[in-house]
């Protein structure tokens, strides 16, 4: 008898452990789930902003605005900088050898492709939300936001990669096993609509609790920024026209205002990625301690500016762009090894702000003495805690788009269409008088007067000035077609004939890049190694290894 | 936690033995953690070591809560027959939280037979044979330790980002973990058969046993390509990769004489094992130990991790050689950078050639290492790499000895592997001239420094452009043979002496010496089964450790 208890208890216990599956069931605590989210406007809005924070900065500085400060020293406005400490693989960004294990290469693909799944989680979220029945507005224009940031994340990549992977949505991992890599103009396609997508819903302003939020100003600019590089003019042309007219953005009317830390989403701001200073978290933009002045400022200094550039400068008199660009320290100084004299900072009125040069550039680690000039906070701008530790929480906005850029490619489509598409119903006067003017008046030179071959050679001059240290050379360089030959402008400054690397090598008299005795620190000859087809970023190692499984 | 069994025995007419064992365990855990973090104490004072005297950047970053729950149902059945005949059976239906709803349990049953031959009337009757006993046996266990919790499920995250004109920090949610929804029980299938002899009353010991393991569904970390976007740890999901197969065979001798004052034994075993991978997800090659490159490749039918990288053959020792490895049409002949047939070598004064001929490595100069390109179509690339190593040794053997003569005792353990490579990680450290550290003493004088010096350490140069430390080639695989001896204990046990029944005192080596050629710091390493035999230089040898000691019993 008691045995039958015994064996009906046993089948008992069985019974219990299969039946009772909420024993074995342990959801996630103190967080929420993907698949039980979307549920209502503020969790859709919540999931949208991780989505825009993926854009630039991350936790560290080398996930996405470390890759912007190597190539930007690849190029013909700076050098590396920071000799003595500096990487190989740093060495192969400035010398445009990267190759695929390069360490500094793959966490912007990586974070370039974290972006893209957080906007492909986004837009599968917002379709099964329940807030498509009580505020479809909403959510489309979420959707539209979510499109675009996805847009620009490929935009980043095609730059840079001649192919690349087009996700759609989350892959899972039977499906990355088929995966293969797209051409230039595939992803073109892809980004192009993406964004018109997003311009159907996107608001044209927003108001000032959403300043920050992406707009269909900035969705036009980037369409027409798509279109100019993919050359398609004639839709550059249109959407760039009817974003300069229909506004609503003006040109800022002192050039050294736009990049000052105070002036949050000015007039001319048409995408902006937003900061503050907050002590819980790293919500701030690395970029002024990476490209600042030595230790003893709180900076990197890495990426400085070139006497090359200087002279673009110089040989125009724009005075006041240069200013806004470059820091210099002058070499009237006495004894070499001690003092480097010092370096006049300018600020937006004019006035100067006299800085010590070793904050500028220690003389055995400087190739030029000289430091971007937009992203250098003054002393008396900073906070408290400025300094390296508190890279991350700097409260300078970046610009990612302004009314300048736009206004520069309106001019080179212009530019296209009398000579490469033609049937224009404009001609080369208009541009000359036009957006080439507007930007030259601001600062206060006068109009150029060239046309045909040159006038394109004078509007890629324009943009270089006008977007000097602004982390757009690199990808300018290497789009611009020289008029002659059609070869991108890069073959024409790089390499062993390349204007940059002559000037470097016969001309070049600058106190700091050639007389000083550490003036080889790094070598004059950067870019002599450029070869055809290192204009493009490898595929990273690890992610080539999969694709050729 | 519960754990309930219940237990029957019974004897049957003698010779039926039974034991029959059922039961069912419960297990539910939490835990919970709070963090705080400030920085800023004032000074060294050990009383300002908390939380309340720090100034700056406070985080109450609180509360972080894990629950466990795992139940199982599990009986036993053990049967013989006369002490002759052994049948065990087992069954075990196991859950675990780990998984998702539709594979939360596993059912694992087990069953051995053996046979204890030598209670055998025929066998006992033989007096040389002491002890003969033959057994078999298969049997599943499931595995979920190394499984972290909550994988299957789609967790957020918080990131803060600022919007508006107040520029507050607005704190949005993002997705921080891919979830695998198929993640399933990992599973061991044990296959064994044995015999255990013993003759002469046990002089002679001898064991032979034979056994294919299969790992079904191994739960491990696989890496994705960067590009799926998966925001887990370097795109790391765990995932079941597939299953490997370990077979081997072991032997065991051993000798014991135990009569008279000087007793001694002998036994020593020598075991081979391989394992191999025997289906993997998807069909996909799992990579492991990266390190710029993945050191390993494990394809199905192939040993587990393999060392993959480039052959190389030797180095070049003059000009000529690097230019003698180059582009060649069908024929062999050299070709030039226009793709034309290229001339016999033309040398400048300072012995290079100025052909203009088209180089496999044109960034190389004498000393530098000759990678091999293994398909011929002139190009060194991915498509060259092959596998170039493998971690697993042949055989490993150890040995016991142990001897006695009045009160007098010592024993010395031994212990071998041979066969197995190791990818000495720490060549890029101590062999390498690009690198910021210096070298191992001798390699300056090693290295090649001029032709004929040297066909293995190449040229240590500051600009290493041919990458020779940077590719992942056969320069880094060395052999790690070696033989240990583990432990040597002498002691000496005293008469017994008033109350003292027994007091023993004895010296004792550990890790006494190591025999082998291996250049690293130690041959014996550790890593999981796909990343084995690996030295990243962080595995220092074990220090050799003299004890003494004594036994005291009253």
């Amino acid at each position: 008898m008691k045995f039958k208890i015994y064996i009906s208890a046993i089948v008992a216990g069985f019974l219990f452990l299969n039946s009772c599956k909420e024993f074995l069931d342990e959801p996630i605590r103190g967080a929420q789930e993907v698949n039980n989210y979307f549920q209502n406007e503020e969790e859709c809005k919540k999931f949208l902003l991780g989505c825009y924070q993926s854009i630039l900065q991350g936790d560290e500085y080398w996930y996405i605005n470390w890759f912007y400060v190597l190539t930007e020293s690849a190029t013909d406005d700076s050098w590396l900088g920071m000799p003595l400490e500096a990487e190989q693989d740093y060495k192969e960004f400035s010398t445009i050898t990267v190759n695929s294990h390069n360490t500094w290469l793959y966490p912007f693909w990586e974070y370039m492709y974290k972006c893209i799944y957080q906007c492909n989680m986004a837009l599968a979220g917002l379709q099964k939300s329940p807030v498509n029945e009580s505020n479809p507005d909403l959510i489309a224009r979420l959707t539209g936001e979510a499109k675009f940031i996805r847009g620009y994340a490929y935009f980043e990549l095609v730059k840079n990669w001649e192919s690349l992977p087009i996700f759609d949505h989350v892959y899972g991992p039977s499906e990355l096993k088929e995966v293969v890599v797209s051409s230039q103009q595939e992803v073109y396609e892809q980004i192009i609509q993406d964004l018109l997508d997003a311009l159907e819903v996107l608001p044209a302003v927003v108001d000032s609790d959403n300043t920050g939020r992406i707009t269909k100003g900035a969705a036009k600019s980037y369409l027409a920024k798509a279109y100019m590089y993919s050359e398609q003019w004639e839709k550059a042309y249109e959407i760039a026209n009817d974003l300069i007219e229909t506004g609503p953005y003006g040109l800022e009317s002192l050039f050294g205002e736009i990049w000052n830390i105070n002036n949050r989403n000015g007039v001319e701001s048409i995408f902006e990625f937003q900061t503050n200073y907050d002590p819980n978290y790293d919500t701030g933009n690395s970029f002024p301690i990476l490209t600042g002045g030595t230790e003893d400022d709180g900076g990197w200094f890495y990426s400085t500016p070139s006497s090359h550039l200087e002279n673009e400068f110089l040989a125009q008199d724009d005075t006041i762009r240069l200013r806004a660009s470059i820091i210099k320290a002058t070499n009237e100084a006495t004894a070499v090894t001690d003092k480097v004299g010092i370096a006049p900072v300018y600020d937006t009125d004019g006035t100067t702000i006299t800085v010590d040069a070793q904050r500028i550039g220690k003389l055995e680690e400087s190739k030029s003495m000289r430091l971007n000039r937009k992203f250098y906070i003054l002393p008396d701008e900073r906070n408290d805690n400025y300094g390296n530790q508190q890279r991350r929480k700097i409260p300078k906005n970046h610009i990612l788009m302004r009314l300048a850029e736009v206004k520069l490619i309106r001019a080179e489509a212009m530019w296209h269409m009398i000579h490469t598409v033609g049937g224009a119903t404009f001609t080369e006067g208009d541009i000359i008088n036009g957006d080439i003017h507007d930007l030259r008046d601001r600062v206060g030179l006068p109009d150029i007067s060239s046309t045909g071959n040159q006038l394109l050679l004078d509007i890629y001059r324009e943009r270089r000035m006008e977007l000097a240290m602004e982390f757009k050379r690199w990808d300018e360089m290497r789009r611009t077609r020289h008029p002659a030959d059609g070869r991108t402008m890069i073959y024409h400054i790089m390499g062993p004939q390349g204007d940059f690397v002559l000037y470097n090598t016969e001309q070049n008299t600058d106190y700091w890049e050639k007389e000083s005795p550490y003036a080889e620190s790094e070598p004059s000859d950067k870019g002599i190694e450029f070869q055809a087809g290192s204009e493009w970023m490898p595929i990273p190692a690890r992610d080539l290894s999969w694709l050729n499984l | 936690m519960s754990n309930n069994t219940l237990n029957y025995l019974k004897t049957i007419n003698g010779v039926h033995n039974l034991n029959v064992l059922v039961g069912f365990v419960a297990e539910k855990g939490q835990t919970r953690d709070v963090y705080g973090y400030k920085k800023g104490i004032p000074n060294d004072n050990e009383n300002l070591r908390y939380l309340a005297a720090a100034e700056n950047d406070p985080e109450a970053n609180g509360n972080d809560v894990i629950n466990t729950a795992l139940s199982s149902g599990l009986a036993r059945v053990m049967y013989n027959y006369n002490e002759k005949y052994y049948v065990n059976f087992s069954f075990r239906r196991d859950g675990s939280f780990k998984f998702p709803e539709d594979e939360r349990y596993g059912n694992f049953p087990a069953l051995s037979v053996a046979w204890a031959a030598h209670n055998e009337s025929f066998i006992s009757g033989v007096s040389w044979i002491s002890n003969m006993k033959v057994r078999a046996g298969w049997g599943r266990v499931g595995n979920q330790k190394p499984l972290q919790p909550n994988t299957f499920l789609w967790s957020l995250g918080k990131v803060p980002y600022v919007l508006g004109d107040k520029t507050q920090t607005l704190v949005g949610a993002y997705s921080n973990q891919f979830a695998n929804q198929e993640i399933k029980w990992e599973m061991v299938e044990d296959l064994s058969a044995g015999i255990d002899m013993a003759f002469l009353q046990n002089k002679i010991t001898a064991t032979l046993e034979v056994y294919s393991k299969k790992t079904h569904d191994m739960i491990m970390l696989k890496e994705y390509p960067f590009f799926s976007g998966y925001p887990n740890y370097e795109s790391q999901v765990w995932s079941n990769i597939g299953s490997i197969v370990s077979r081997g065979i072991e032997l065991e001798l051993g000798y014991h004489d135990y009569r008279g004052e000087f007793t001694w034994s002998a036994t020593g075993n020598i075991t081979h094992f391989k394992t191999r991978a025997d289906e993997l997800a998807d069909g996909i090659p799992y990579l492991g130990a990266w390190w710029g490159d993945y050191l390993t490749r494990t394809i199905e039918g192939e040993l587990v991790g393999q060392f993959w990288g480039y052959k190389t053959g030797g180095l070049f020792q003059n000009w000529t050689d690097v230019y003698e490895h180059c582009v060649r049409d069908e024929d062999g002949n050299p070709l030039d950078m226009d793709g034309n047939i290229d001339g016999p070598l033309e040398f400048d004064e300072d012995g290079k050639p100025f052909n203009d001929r088209e180089l496999l490595q044109d960034k190389a100069v004498p000393g530098d290492v000759i990678f091999l390109d293994l398909n011929k179509n002139n190009e060194i690339e991915e498509e060259d790499q092959t596998f170039i190593g493998s971690g697993q040794p042949d055989f490993t053997a150890g040995v016991n000895l142990r001897a006695a003569f009045r009160g007098f005792d010592i024993s010395v353990d031994l212990y071998a592997a041979m066969g197995a490579d190791i990818f000495n990680a720490t060549l890029w450290e101590w062999e390498w001239g690009a690198n910021n550290t210096n070298t191992f003493s001798g390699v300056r004088e090693d290295a090649w420094h001029g032709e004929g010096t040297s066909d293995k350490i190449p040229i240590l140069n500051l600009n290493d452009k041919n990458r020779n430390y940077w590719k992942i080639s056969d320069i880094y695989i060395d052999k790690g043979n070696y033989l240990k001896v583990r432990n040597i204990q002498l002691g000496y046990t005293f008469q017994k002496w008033k109350k003292i029944k027994q007091l023993r005192i004895y010296v004792n080596i550990d890790n006494a010496s190591v025999f082998t050629n291996y250049r690293g710091f130690e041959p014996e390493l550790y890593g999981s089964v796909t990343e084995q035999n690996i030295d990243w230089g962080d595995n220092y040898p074990n220090p050799t450790v003299y004890s003494f000691g004594i036994n005291l019993s009253f």
